[in-house]
């Protein structure tokens, strides 16, 4: 039998081991991350290169901390923020009919059909149920403690 | 609650800076750095792949209009090139590109220069179209951009129907 102990650490090594690999390519190259973003057409222009050299290191440090167990509010926390704007930029686009390459993992995919978009959708859709999760799960831990 | 509140927007803030900082950072030591702000306006977008600047003034679009040296492109759908599109213009509608490319580009040839147009300023048709033609080999893709709407308010020659 699986306690939900372990399945939260199952969660959490998921969840952050995607967090750590999305975060490589982007890291590395960050140009071609930048025009990903500019192709969303969400975010302002003079915001677009800032968030492509943060936002890789930000993917990364919350999937450390997933991993390690170590500030899990925070990272819990902001894994929901930024699945919540990913999920919300995707079906964005989806809605408005353009059709872009979602950029998650890789910074060097060709666009992708509306097809696999809706994959995109549903797969980030997955993930943000599991974070959703993962955080009232860190919030009961972390209030039945003190007792 | 207070307490993990307070703990949850002190972690996430903290984290939040450690990123930009790093970020930042690591990117000013990269060779390859790019600029904290970037150039997106649409004009910087139309660089071709060997940098050539593939965004053409209005101007220059009625000069080679006039003097029929260029092959105009319709990026859009079949729908809005009915509807009314630059007179003599080809519909090469992006979204269709496989499907349309060779009954569209057959009599092309490669060194012909080619304007591919669309509407609005961000629109993204007619650039990803000339991206792909200068890929395809074509030499002289050129955009002209929000050259629908251009167009007509400068009431230059329009057609409407199929090519």
């Amino acid at each position: 039998m699986i306690t939900k102990k372990q399945s939260i650490l199952v969660l959490r090594i998921i969840l952050g081991g995607i967090f750590v690999y999305a975060s490589t390519d982007k890291i590395l190259h960050p140009a071609a991350f930048a025009e990903m973003i500019y192709n969303y057409q969400i975010v302002p222009d003079f915001l677009i290169n800032l968030s492509a050299l943060v936002l890789p290191w930000l993917e990364l440090f919350i999937g450390v901390c997933l991993i390690s167990g170590k500030w899990m509010p925070g990272a819990a926390f902001l894994l929901n923020v930024l699945l919540i704007i990913f999920f919300a930029a995707l079906l964005f686009n989806l809605y408005r009919g353009i059709n872009i390459n979602c950029g998650c993992f890789s910074t060097s995919a060709t666009p992708s059909e509306t097809g696999d978009m809706l994959t995109d959708v549903i797969r980030d859709a997955v993930f943000l149920a599991m974070s959703i999760y993962l955080f009232i799960e860190v919030y009961i831990e972390n209030h039945r403690r003190p007792e | 609650m207070k307490l993990f509140a307070y703990q949850t927007i002190r972690q996430s803030v903290i984290l939040i800076l450690l990123s930009a900082v790093i970020g930042i950072s690591v990117n000013s030591l990269r060779s390859d750095r790019v600029p904290l702000i970037g150039e997106w306006s649409p004009e910087a977008q139309m660089v071709s792949a060997d940098g050539k600047k593939m965004a053409i003034s209005l101007e220059e679009a009625k000069t080679l209009f006039n003097t029929q040296k260029a092959v105009f492109l319709d990026a859009r759908s079949p729908e809005d090139y009915q509807g009314g599109h630059i007179q003599g213009a080809k519909n090469l509608p992006w979204l269709e590109f496989a499907k349309y490319f060779d009954q569209t580009t057959s009599d092309i040839a490669q060194d012909q220069i080619m304007i591919a147009y669309c509407d609005g300023e961000t629109c993204h048709l007619s650039k990803e179209l000339a991206k792909a033609l200068t890929e395809m080999g074509f030499q002289n893709a050129r955009v002209l951009i929000n050259g629908w709407s251009l167009w007509i308010q400068n009431g230059l020659p329009i057609q409407k129907g199929l090519r």
